[in-house]
């Protein structure tokens, strides 16, 4: 089935078998392996990339439902050599180690940070439950969520600690 | 016990390969410098650390300073990373490589300034003569006479380049205090860690930013092992939990922030005084989880719970405490009857 | 002569950004998953449903017949690619008893999970789905999932060993002092443990590739691994590759915490097929199939056992050990019990008078092997609830109810032990804790004297 979409926004037009997923769509038939499989059961969001605009785990979602819409991966996001205020944040706070789970979380982050722009300490944890991080504990990534928050909004962070 | 590990004392335990870790320190003839380390970082930042190391050393910026790794092609010599081992062995053989990399400048140094070995000073990356500051050398015209070898001591080799392999004489012995308060609901067993504290002391730390972190991700697998994850096996051998739908790897709201401090008890056996740090936060929490488990119930006479804490267990725990008082109390009552 | 760091340092102790952070942040980092290698084949691993079983049949025909599909091998069809099993670098003991190991199961399988056929395929779909084509016929046989049954014997995992027990390593300093301790005790803690089976579910599924030169016969293997230079050596001896000849790469690898410090069947499978079909081999795993075949932490039962004098000081401890090897020796499978071996004191004083044994056991399970902190934090955790213990029974103060009330008797009781190593006993009652002794160390630099003084220095080491 052919498929139609921007990626990045780039447009693309794909044939691909209706049994591929988004996130191997991506990988494999676009090369944007910055979105990473990290696991079969759609728990740990290392796939997370947004369509239109919305943080969607990309494991859950066909390619030919993409047919039609933008995504954004983790490769679109910095602004040339510019880092996104996330990514940025990530690396102040010293929110990645391995950066497997990364791209995932910085996904879920940016979409987390626009449904919510002013999060508590308990809603960054609570709204980052579908990405799993085996190597920071999640406390500098919490960190860096609320860091980016707090810029947005010309506050200061508070972290439980 | 961390820093895998003196060589023969590997030996002694039948071990089939040795503790050793290899670094070459070698700087170009632009004052840029390489690093080749035998250890394999996987999240754990050596690119930075060990830049960080030889900038200090050398006096020259992290950002010159190249560092080679996990490439049998670049990096021939290693034993790789594990075991809280690759700052405590791979960072001190980096150290070492420095020494005698240094030694071999200076040699050249006090050659074209016409003045003692013993005599020169080196500082901010410059070679100098004690006394007289004018009278210098900098790292940069030392490496760039010996790429040139225009003007080097007799029967020295060109470039500077050392080599070491260095096989710690000791484990290192990083040490801490981990304190956990729970709270637990007795009629569903749920536990909800309130607080952890983790004050490690790992020697000299070369970058705090990434031991807290390696503290921060060791602390969750041990309070992940103390409360959600088992890997359980039915009495086929069917391993139930191999999705992480079912073995329970914590997510962010599973888990507490983590307050975290530090002593600094530099070690005794290596130059750089530093023990390994990757292994800490998992040795510590498990038994602090689980101890504070134990110590909320203690006064119903629970006195061990198995791991993974779960909800269930906890509440069966809290069930067989209850049934075993009761008995008890009812065994006296019958007595004073 | 050396020169000394600059008094001053700048960069060494400040929290300097990672430069490794920007690929990673940008998913420009290449996993081992991510390379792009053209015209690579694909190889995926049957795995046994059962955990212990003879192998009677394989029939692959279906599966040749499938689109895409280039092979698919049995482990008796690949006998001939090995020079020797897969490596076991942790003979603990003479006369360990190590069941032959190949990358695909000859004759038995010993775990669910372990491999019996490799397909190769031009797609990983492709590999996937042939799979299920492939029609392997099996004679059950029971499995052996409780290490007190393992160590029974009832059922052998591998019957040529004729016990399930590979080793029995002992640690022993004193046993007069040991027997007397036990016998002169004030106190006794007799407790036992269980250390549950874990898996490191590192974010990243294991994956490699190896990928030949056309002409030459160099190789070189990517993997996700923690080990590229133990890989190197071993994949040479294993595959009677000449170490001139091979090249290791690791690449970004996303995470490890032990489980990927190890040689895997699939690394040894792919070099061996891809020189055989002189193309590139790559793999990577599902991470149902990894929790199956990436080898799992701890998995001990621990028999913990303290004699204490009048005063709560330690006099002895016995440590015994049921350690669950799993259905094979992996790397260092054997070994990973016994680091823990010299820490079953913990911080606390001990006198030269400590028993520890450990017995490996096979299991029909997924291996076992290092998982973070490996053995340490096993012993740790023994001896702290064993010391917590030790206080309760030893306070006269009873334990109270909540945290709020009274700290110095609710905190965990693993702060109050600091007192018992102090050389003066604290009242026990007293509302707030002694501060901890600053860190001693005597002139040679080891830990705290009166604990070297017990504590066999490194020049005594067994050799």
């Amino acid at each position: 089935m052919r498929i139609s979409t921007t990626v990045n926004g780039v447009p693309h037009s794909d044939e691909v078998e209706p049994r591929t997923l988004l996130v191997h769509y991506v990988r494999d038939d676009l090369g944007l392996t910055g979105t990473n499989i990290g696991c079969d059961t759609s728990s740990c969001g290392a796939c997370t990339l947004h369509v239109n605009g919305e943080s969607v785990k990309s494991c859950t979602m066909l390619a030919v439902q993409a047919d039609g819409q933008e995504i954004t991966t983790i490769e679109g996001l910095a602004d040339g050599e510019t880092l996104h205020p996330m990514q940025e944040a990530f690396r102040q706070c010293h929110g990645l180690q391995c950066g497997y789970c990364t791209p995932g979380m910085v996904m879920a982050s940016v979409g987390l940070l626009d449904e919510n722009p002013t999060p508590t300490e308990q809603e960054v944890r609570l709204g980052l439950e579908g990405n799993l991080c085996r190597c920071t504990g999640y406390h500098n990534i919490v960190k860096a969520v609320l860091t980016c928050a707090a810029e947005q909004n010309g506050s200061t962070v508070e972290i439980n600690a | 016990m961390c820093g895998l590990a003196p060589s023969r004392v590997l030996a002694s335990l039948n071990y089939t390969a040795g503790g050793w870790e290899s670094a070459t320190v070698r700087i170009t003839p632009t004052n840029k410098v390489q690093v080749v380390s035998g250890a394999t970082p996987h999240g754990q930042g050596h690119e930075t650390s060990w830049s960080m190391i030889v900038a200090d050393r050398l006096g020259v910026d992290p950002s010159d300073v190249e560092v080679l790794h996990s490439d049998t092609a670049l990096s021939p010599l290693g034993l790789d990373t594990y075991g809280s081992r690759s700052l405590a062995v791979g960072g001190v053989a980096i150290s070492m490589a420095l020494d005698k990399v240094l030694d071999k400048a200076r040699a050249i140094a006090a050659h074209q300034m016409e003045a003692a070995e013993e005599d020169l000073e080196f500082a901010q990356g410059s070679f100098s003569v004690r006394g007289s500051p004018d009278h210098a050398m900098p790292l940069a015209a030392v490496a760039f006479e010996a790429f040139t070898a225009h003007n080097l001591p007799d029967g020295m080799e060109p470039n500077l380049e050392a080599q070491v392999t260095y096989d710690p004489p000791n484990f290192s012995w990083p040490f801490g205090t981990h304190i956990c308060i729970v709270e637990v609901d007795e009629e569903t067993g749920a536990i909800d860690v309130v607080k952890y504290v983790a004050v490690d002391d790992c020697g000299n730390q070369i970058n705090p930013l990434i031991v807290e972190g390696q503290v921060h991700g060791g602390v969750i697998q041990g309070l992940a092992q103390a409360l959600y994850e088992e890997a359980v096996y039915d009495d086929d051998g069917n391993l139930t939990t191999s999705t992480l739908a079912d073995y329970l790897v914590p997510a962010a709201s599973d888990v507490p922030s983590i307050t975290t401090g530090s002593t600094i008890t530099p070690s005794p056996t290596n130059p750089l005084g530093v023990k390994g740090v990757g292994e800490a936060g998992t040795i510590g929490a498990a038994p602090a989880v689980i101890n504070a488990v134990v110590d909320a119930l203690a006064h119903l006479g629970v006195t061990d719970i198995a791991m993974p804490a779960s909800p269930e267990t906890v509440w069966a725990t809290i069930q067989q405490a209850n049934k075993k008082a009761n008995k008890k109390a009812n065994k006296k009552a019958g007595e004073s009857r | 002569m050396t020169t000394t760091a600059a008094a001053a340092a700048p960069f060494i102790g400040t929290r300097m950004l990672r430069r490794e952070d920007a690929p990673l942040l940008t998913g420009e980092s290449l996993y081992t998953d991510d390379l792009p290698i053209p015209g690579a084949l694909h190889l995926a691993v049957l795995r046994s449903p059962y955990a212990h079983a003879r192998i009677t049949s394989v029939d692959v025909t279906a599966a040749l017949a499938m689109p895409g599909v280039v092979a698919a091998y049995s482990g008796d069809d690949l006998t001939d690619m090995w020079a020797g099993p897969m490596p076991s670098a942790w003979a603990v003991t003479e006369d360990m008893l190590n069941p032959p190991h190949y990358p695909l199961a000859v004759g038995t399988v010993n775990y669910v999970g372990d491999g019996v056929v490799a397909v190769l395929a031009n797609s990983n779909a492709e590999a996937r789905d042939a799979l299920e084509a492939i029609v392997v016929e099996y004679d059950p046989l029971p499995a052996v999932v409780d290490l007190d049954d393992a160590i029974s014997d009832r059922v052998l995992v591998h019957e040529e060993l004729g016990t399930n027990s590979a080793y029995t390593w002992e640690l022993k300093i004193g046993d007069e002092a040991l027997a007397q301790a036990f016998a002169d005790a004030t106190y006794t803690v007799k407790e036992r443990f269980t250390q549950q089976r874990l898996i490191a579910m590192a974010m990243e599924p294991r994956a490699c590739a190896a990928v030949p030169q056309p002409f030459g016969g160099d190789l070189t293997l990517y993997s996700a691994t923690q080990i590229p230079h133990i890989l190197k050596v071993m994949v040479a001896l294993t595959m009677g590759i000449p170490e001139s000849q091979l090249r290791v790469v690791a690449p970004s690898v996303g995470g490890g915490f032990g489980s990927k410090l190890d040689v895997y069947a699939e690394e040894l499978l792919c070099v061996g097929l891809a020189n055989k079909h002189r193309l590139p081999v790559r793999w990577v795993e599902e991470r149902t199939e990894g929790a199956q075949a990436t080898v799992q932490g701890r998995g001990q039962i621990q028999e913990m056992e303290l004699a204490a004098d009048a005063d709560g000081h330690l006099t002895g401890i016995r440590v015994n050990l049921i350690a669950d090897m799993g259905g094979y020796q992996q790397l260092i499978t054997a070994g990973v019990p016994l680091l823990g071996a010299f820490l079953y004191a913990g911080v606390y004083d001990l006198p030269q008078a400590y028993s520890f044994t450990c017995t490996g056991v096979y299991t029909t399970m997924t291996p076992t092997d290092a998982y973070r902190g490996a053995g340490r934090p096993e012993a740790t955790y023994a001896i702290e609830r064993s010391m917590d213990r030790l206080a309760q029974i030893s306070s006269p103060t009873p334990p109270s109810p909540g945290w709020s009330t009274t700290p110095a008797t609710t905190m965990p009781r693993s702060t109050r032990h600091s007192r018992w190593s102090a050389t003066t006993p604290s009242a026990p009652s007293s509302s707030t804790a002694a501060p901890p002794e600053a860190p001693r160390t005597s002139a040679s630099g080891c830990p705290p004297t009166s604990r070297c003084a017990a504590w066999p220095r490194l020049e005594c080491w067994p050799r």
